[in-house]
């Protein structure tokens, strides 16, 4: 396939996203202005920062002077995931350029990432297919991230339409793309119990790294049991 | 409307600390050789990450939101994107106007 075609296959994968993405980041806008950042200001976070996530809390925790080292910690805490999806994406870069890598980074999403490793999974990961969609979410980001920071407080209440749910439900969407035998559901349960868990005991987002240590520590073990079987067998009691 | 200096300041900070946890990964792998175990285990990444991230939002907040996921999951397994997306959406409207 050509370049072009895989940047436009890229941003169409990923239009489910875009649709989903639009309100929220007009929520964003309006509530980075209501927090007292200025229009400019709001636009430059959502340009530079681009993470839904970390940018919600980051706002939240925005005063009057904000707290710099703990808005730090935060960012680190809240996006320390992103190092385990650049390592796991890494495998698939073959085809990438080191500058196209480490540049195709800053990109890094979760859903721009939930993407290209189901593209992956299915072929090849072109550069031009992982900037298609890479971009397509960067521009819907900030396009929507700025009219709502123009609109302000006129725009309605997301919950009212079940907007705020959208995320969740596009991610569903992509997890069950992931499906493939009982060891995914092993996974899957081991990192939903763990994560849910965690996210009521300890504050802060420390949940998501808790869960995925333990679907990552069940998929590592299931497949150490199912590559030894002689092994195992000698460790039980005869 | 002006970028106030301190506010540009953490903008920048957390800019900085996001890039480094984005280039962190691709950086660790481009430096290690991996094992059978060690695979299996980035093979399950995508999948533990993604629940990690996605299951305390949908089973934590309450009732509705909760079965509305567990019904975007049935349908997701058969279904295109969009047809979860707007199924769960609809799901939790409605179940937020019927339950507590």
């Amino acid at each position: 396939m050509s370049a072009r075609k895989e940047f436009a296959a890229g941003a169409a994968a990923i239009s489910p996203v875009l649709a989903a993405a639009v309100p929220i980041a007009l929520l964003f806008g309006t509530l980075s202005v209501s927090k007292g950042l200025s229009v400019a200001e709001t636009a430059l976070m959502s340009m530079t920062v681009f993470a839904g996530a970390l940018q919600f809390v980051a706002i939240d925790l925005w005063g009057d002077p904000a707290p710099l080292g703990l808005l730090a910690f935060t960012a680190l805490v809240v996006n320390i995931r992103h190092v385990l999806m650049g390592a796991s994406l890494g495998r698939s870069l073959g085809g990438f350029s080191p500058v196209q890598k480490y540049a195709g980074m800053f990109l890094l999403t979760d859903e721009g990432w939930a993407f290209a490793e189901q593209r992956a999974r299915r072929g090849t990961l072109t550069p031009a297919f992982y900037f298609g969609s890479g971009l397509a979410l960067w521009l819907t980001w900030n396009t929507g991230t700025l009219a709502g920071a123009l609109l302000g407080a006129s725009m309605g209440d997301p919950a009212a339409f079940g907007f705020d749910f959208a995320f969740t439900a596009v991610f569903i969407a992509i997890l069950t793309g992931f499906w493939s035998n009982w060891r995914t559901g092993a996974v899957l349960l081991a990192s939903g119990a763990v994560s849910a868990l965690v996210k009521l005991a300890v504050p802060g987002a420390w949940y998501i790294m808790a869960g995925a240590a333990a679907g990552i520590v069940v998929a590592a073990v299931l497949h150490a049991q199912d590559d030894t079987p002689d092994e195992t067998d000698r460790l039980m009691p005869s | 409307m002006a970028l106030d200096p301190y506010n540009l300041l953490l903008i920048a900070l957390v800019t900085a600390v996001t890039l480094a946890t984005r280039l962190g990964g691709a950086l660790i792998m481009a430096r290690v050789q991996l094992g059978l175990s060690a695979k299996a285990a980035f093979e399950a990444m995508p999948v533990a990450v993604m629940t990690a991230v996605l299951a305390p939002a949908a089973l934590t907040q309450g009732w509705p939101e909760a079965l509305a996921a567990i019904i975007a999951v049935i349908v997701g397994l058969w279904a295109p994107m969009y047809v979860v997306l707007i199924t769960g959406m609809v799901c939790v409207v409605l179940f937020r106007m019927w339950l507590p």
